[in-house]
């Protein structure tokens, strides 16, 4: 982990055709946030002519919570049931890293996070 | 388990980012936009954690629950690291999740000395594996991310490294003087104070003092020679590995005394720049040793807002520095007064929504000139601006062709009304756009003809007072208009001052003619309240139309407005009824309707009689009371016909009678008749608007445009009524809200039931703890929750259905909600049946037993705090008492 930096630097000193496999994951609570950016992202990524894998839909996560409505416990046991859905997308591009940096350089919705992870050479 | 196809990613080998908006602290490319690649710290116990489970073949699915009840509830905070090692497209296979870490016991003494700093419960479980950096934030953090040292740890390099960078960023922050920060602790306070920032370093200070005492009271009492920082600054560097030996007893002493510059530039280098000259015992509160513990925290109290801040309460409290700005009196200049009034007259124009013209009459001559313009421009308007002759200039070109037009000028009067224009564009900052409509400005050059004037006897106002500047800057335009005759048109008030002022005695009409014309709309005209000289669409014939427009709304406004026709106040008889244009029909009185019915013969020879009068000469006398009439003031002396015409109402009534009709009531339709076309009266409204034409049409040919004025102004005169105002007293009125939705009651107070000393007024239900409502509903019903009604209906009528899915989870199996209970199965034998049957009656039967027990329990209870509450007083309030 000390050479992160230094990976980084690597890549982006080398030679530019040299091409590392990039996974970009996107999370979001948000789908159409999240789906705008996937597209964005992926038509950014065939404009340079990367390859391009993706999106690959992972399982939306749903965190439920069911709580009683009333603060007391008199009343009918009514409750509340709240969610949230996590959605999340990953996109895998063979490219070198500066194209990378480029393309996560566009504007991103709100809410929408990303992270993208660079295979070492 | 394995995997069916290779990893696209081996996230070991991987190098994660995490997108975060850019921190202000780095000085990376802006180019980069709003966010950049921050390389994600990895997992948190990265340096210590034994947290990286076997890779690649974790699903994906579950790696992120980490044993979450929920699914994952984490999952949005995951560290950047741990999801991006399990990330896998593998993920469809049915993974377990391994577990992470077996337990706390694996978890390092300082990551739990680290938690128990942040704040999280110290349970054993790793709580940071879900907490990560945001952003890259200081060189310090980003280093690997946040390391936990160990206090005894002594780090060689650490100190300089790091509070060498500290200094350098904050020595800026300090320039201004201040020799210390709310973060160091008052001089006296010398153990456990001067928390260096770090609010954990504290409390873990305060768990371990003793070691950082003498190595503080050690660094403090070596400090307390050299006060400049910046020579210790220098020696931070050769003093590096000094502080490191603060921490040891032993050594403190030993390099406080040899070295007092040594040790105390170590401790204040390590203080960091957060000190400054002079600060030297406060400076030196070992720092360092507050830095290296917890240091998930101390890198990043300065502010780069990475992880969890925690409340450092300030030793000292300092306050703000004052934001006052100390001025040199003697540099500042005092503004002539001339400035500011000549500034305020060339402004004020453009200021006022409505300019009264002053001397209407002393340019008689002028104005028909302009009327005649006027009118041409109303009739080219008509008839339509031919738009070949237009020329299209685009916007940029403006200018330009604005020159062209001002040199090449045209006919005489447009000439001038050009330049004039012109000049005025250069004169006056709002104007530059009236030029815009210099061709259309000769036209209407004459509505403008109220506003030059006052701008002129505001010029002679403050001109005598202020001789050169003020004359040259408003006589501007006015001055050069006087030039306009030949002379190029200077741009500048100054430059137009030198030809100002010799002309300005002769220029005067000259100047008031052209300013006329260069009548900028921005003068202060009532169209140019809304239509700015900006507003360049505004189409060419309708600056005539503005024109017009102003100066009637202009003229209505004098007081020497044109003579109304009558005298009296109720002679407009004839006219309603022949034009019809207008309100009076709807506004006048029914009395004068009445009288307009019945007396209509004897009131026509009267009103031309009057009209007569009128227009032979429109006394200025007759005139000014008309127009005070008209205003809505009234004398005493308007009144007295009024007998005198009643009487004579009702002699014509009785005659009328007596000859069998019967006199028009009021409360007959006035429309209808008004409507009623009368040969008589039409004939003679004809007449009279016949000779007002002529009279006008005279008056125009004549010049004498006063009367002239005066006769278009009386054809679109309205009637001005006024009306009766309704008059309420208190006795005639006592409510506007009629008894059939206002149902007023009387406020009672009260009455208390129990002998009235008991609990103050508002009682609680010992039940339920809230107000009882008392009888009249002055505490309120009970305010129905919104959808708790509703749902409880809904409830009762769905519980089947609805216990079927909520029976779970809140009834407990056993009640008669349980669904078990209440579905029934499919092909069930007639045993089943029966013993679901005899399941539901147990059920039922065991929930009234438990309603009674639960009734009478709190019966019980009621009374109970009943009979405690007996004895409280009224002062006390009325609490319900949890026994």
């Amino acid at each position: 982990m000390a050479t992160k930096q230094g990976v980084e630097k690597a890549g982006v000193e080398a030679e530019a055709p040299q091409v590392h496999r990039i996974r970009i994951t996107l999370t979001s609570k948000n789908v159409k946030n999240l789906e705008k950016v996937c597209a964005d992202l992926i038509k950014g990524a065939k404009e340079k002519q990367l390859k391009v894998k993706g999106p690959v839909r992972m399982p939306t996560k749903v965190l439920r919570i069911t709580t009683r409505k009333a603060p007391s416990g008199q009343g009918t046991n009514t409750f509340d049931r709240f969610e949230m859905r996590i959605h999340k997308r990953l996109i895998d591009l063979h490219s070198p890293a500066d194209v990378v940096k480029q393309i996560t350089s566009i504007s991103i919705e709100p809410g929408v996070e990303v992270e993208v992870t660079i295979a070492d050479m | 388990m394995g995997r069916k196809t290779k990893a696209f990613i081996d996230k070991k080998k991987a190098t994660t980012f995490s997108l975060v908006y850019r921190d202000d602290a780095e000085d990376g490319d802006p180019d980069g936009g709003l966010r950049t690649l921050a390389p994600a710290g990895g997992h948190r116990g990265a340096a210590g954690g034994p947290d990286e489970p076997a890779d690649d073949y974790y699903d994906d699915y579950y790696d992120d629950d980490e044993g979450g009840p929920e699914g994952g509830s984490e999952h949005g905070k995951n560290k950047a690291g741990a999801s991006s090692e399990h990330d896998d497209l593998s993920y469809f296979d049915g993974c377990y999740d391994d577990g992470y870490y077996d337990d706390g016991e694996e978890m390092s003494e300082e990551r739990r000395r680290e938690l128990i700093a942040l704040g999280f419960p110290d349970d054993g479980y790793d709580y940071l594996r879900h907490m990560r950096d945001l952003g890259r934030g200081r060189p310090a953090a980003a280093r690997g991310g946040v390391e936990t040292i160990p206090e005894e740890q002594e780090l060689e390099g650490f100190d300089e490294e790091v509070w060498e960078e500290g200094e350098e960023e904050e020595e800026g922050g300090d320039e201004d003087g201040d020799d210390f920060t709310i973060y160091d602790g008052p001089p006296e306070d010398e153990a456990a104070g001067g928390a260096g920032g770090a609010g954990a370093a504290e409390s873990k200070a305060k768990a371990a003092p003793k070691k950082l005492d003498a190595a503080a009271l050690a660094a403090a009492a070596s400090a307390a020679g050299p006060s400049t920082s910046s020579g210790d600054r220098t020696g931070a560097g050769a003093a590096g590995p000094g502080p490191s030996s603060d921490r040891t007893r032993a050594r403190g002493p030993a390099s406080a005394a040899p070295s007092a510059r040594g040790g105390g530039a170590a401790a204040r280098s390590v203080a960091g720049g957060r000190s400054v000259a002079g600060a030297g015992p406060r400076s030196a509160y070992a720092r360092s040793a507050y830095a290296r513990s917890v240091a998930s925290t101390s890198a990043r109290t300065d502010g780069s807002g990475l992880g969890p801040s925690v409340y450092v309460a300030a030793k000292q409290l300092v306050a703000p520095k004052e934001d006052v700005k100390v001025v040199d009196a003697r540099r500042l200049t005092v503004v002539h007064k001339g400035f500011d009034e000549a500034a305020a007259a060339a402004a004020l124009p453009s200021v006022s929504a409505l300019v009264r013209p002053t001397e209407v009459r002393g340019r008689r001559g002028r104005l028909i000139q302009d009327l005649e313009e006027v009118e041409a421009s109303l009739v080219a308007m008509e008839n339509g601006n031919d738009p070949q002759l237009a020329e299209v200039v685009e916007g940029d070109e403006w200018a330009d062709w604005l020159d062209e037009f001002v040199a090449g000028g045209g006919e005489d009067g447009e000439q001038e009304g050009g330049q004039a224009g012109a000049a005025a564009a250069g004169a006056g900052k709002a104007r530059a756009a009236a030029a815009a409509g210099d061709e259309e400005e000769d036209e209407e050059g004459g509505g403008e003809s109220e506003e030059p004037e006052e701008e002129d006897e505001h010029e002679d106002e403050w001109r005598a007072r202020h001789r050169r500047q003020a004359a040259g800057e408003a006589a501007g335009p006015v001055g050069l208009v006087g030039t306009a005759a030949g002379a190029e048109p200077a741009a500048a008030g100054g430059e137009g001052e030198g030809a100002a002022r010799p002309e300005r005695p002769s220029a005067a009409l000259k100047a008031a003619v052209a300013a006329a014309r260069a009548g900028t709309i921005v003068g202060g005209s009532v169209v140019s309240s809304f239509w700015r000289p900006e507003r360049r669409d505004r189409k060419e014939g309708f600056e005539g139309l503005d024109a017009q427009f102003e100066r009637l709304a202009v003229e209505y406004d004098d007081e020497e407005i044109g003579d109304l026709e009558h005298e009296r106040y109720g002679d407009d008889d004839g006219d309603e009824d022949g034009d019809g244009d207008h309100d009076s029909a709807a506004d006048s009185d029914i009395e004068e309707d009445a009288e307009r019915a019945a007396l209509k013969a004897q009131r026509r020879a009267e009103k031309a009689a009057a009209r007569e009068r009128v227009a032979a000469g429109g006394g200025g006398g007759a005139a000014a009371r008309a127009a005070q009439v008209a205003a809505g003031g009234c004398e005493l002396s308007d009144f007295a016909d009024v007998l005198d015409e009643f009487l004579a109402e009702h002699r014509a009534a009785e005659a009328l009678e007596a000859e069998g009709l019967k006199p028009l009531q009021g409360y007959d339709d006035v429309a209808i008749q008004a409507a009623i076309p009368d040969a008589e009266a039409l004939a003679a409204t004809r007449a009279r608007l016949a000779a007002l034409e002529a009279k006008a049409a005279a008056a125009g040919s004549k010049g004498d445009a006063d009367t002239a004025a005066e006769a278009m102004a009386f054809e679109n005169r309205s009637v001005v009524v006024v009306q009766e105002a309704e008059r309420w007293d208190c006795e005639s009125i006592l409510s506007l809200t009629s008894n059939l939705e206002n149902h007023p009651a009387k406020i009672v107070e009260p009455q208390r039931r129990t002998g009235g000393r008991g609990g103050g007024l508002i009682r609680l239900s010992a039940k339920t703890g809230m107000p009882v409502p008392v009888r009249g509903g002055v505490v309120g019903a009970t305010i129905p929750e919104e959808g708790e009604e509703e749902e409880e209906e809904e409830q009762d009528e769905g519980s089947e259905g609805e216990g079927g899915s909520e029976g779970e989870g809140g009834v407990p199996g056993g009640s008669v909600l349980d669904p078990a209970l209440l579905t029934r199965r499919k092909g069930e034998s007639a045993e089943e049946r029966k013993a679901r049957k005899a399941a539901v009656k147990d059920a039922r039967r065991a929930q009234r037993s438990a309603k009674k027990e639960m009734k009478t329990m709190f019966k019980q209870q009621a009374t109970k705090a009943a009979k405690q509450g007996a004895g409280r007083s009224v002062n006390a309030g009325s609490t319900y008492v949890i026994p």
